[in-house]
């Protein structure tokens, strides 16, 4: 595929995607009327854009190639290795997020309990992303 | 599980990306296969046995 048509299949999702960022960005401005209300639109639309563009491309608009990467991707070492990472994250983030918690309450540490999203993701993608390392050194 | 797919490979003269660029896999899926650390999935295991015209249980051995 030419550089011109490839090009040409993002201008869907750039568009959808703009109508959605500036969506976000008048919800959020609605949402907190203490704010001034054009720069909360056109900051969180500048954030959430390119997430949007990139999800839209991928979840709607250009599906089947995103399937088609998926189902090449089937026999793959490395996805035995990211299922096998991303179960182990699950279980550890349960029995982690436990103990973090109780740690906090038992020495009264403030910054360990109450448990919050940090913890999920630092415990989560920490645990995910060593475990998947693991299984690749162990792989080769 | 033994396999004899790294002596099937260096029979027919294939390198390891030859091989998975035949099987539309990884070249780490080969490595890892040949070390005997991943079990292909049977799919994988058809389309190696068609590719190296021979039978699964000819490539492979489970541990016993």
């Amino acid at each position: 595929m030419s550089l011109i048509l490839r090009l040409r299949t993002w201008v869907p999702p750039i568009a959808a995607g703009l109508v959605l960022a500036v969506a976000a960005g008048a919800a959020y401005a609605w949402r907190n009327p203490g704010q001034p209300r054009l720069l909360s639109i056109v900051v969180m639309a500048i954030l959430t854009w390119p997430v949007l563009t990139i999800a839209l491309q991928m979840l709607v608009f250009d599906r089947r190639a995103t399937d088609a990467e998926i189902d090449r991707a089937k026999d793959d070492v490395e996805r035995a290795w990211f299922q096998e990472a991303g179960a182990t994250a699950f279980v550890t983030l349960i029995g982690g997020l436990i103990c973090v918690q109780a740690l906090g309450d038992a020495f009264r540490i403030p910054w360990l309990s109450p448990i919050g999203l940090t913890h999920v993701l630092v415990l989560g993608l920490g645990t995910f992303a060593l475990s998947y390392l693991w299984l690749r050194r162990r792989g080769r | 599980m033994d396999n004899r797919l790294t002596h099937l490979r260096s029979e027919r003269g294939l390198s390891q990306a030859a091989l998975a660029e035949l099987l539309g896999v990884s070249r780490q899926t080969i490595i890892s296969i040949e070390r005997g650390r991943f079990d292909p999935s049977l799919p994988l295991a058809f389309k190696l046995a068609a590719t190296f015209e021979t039978t699964i249980e000819a490539i492979f051995t489970p541990d016993r």
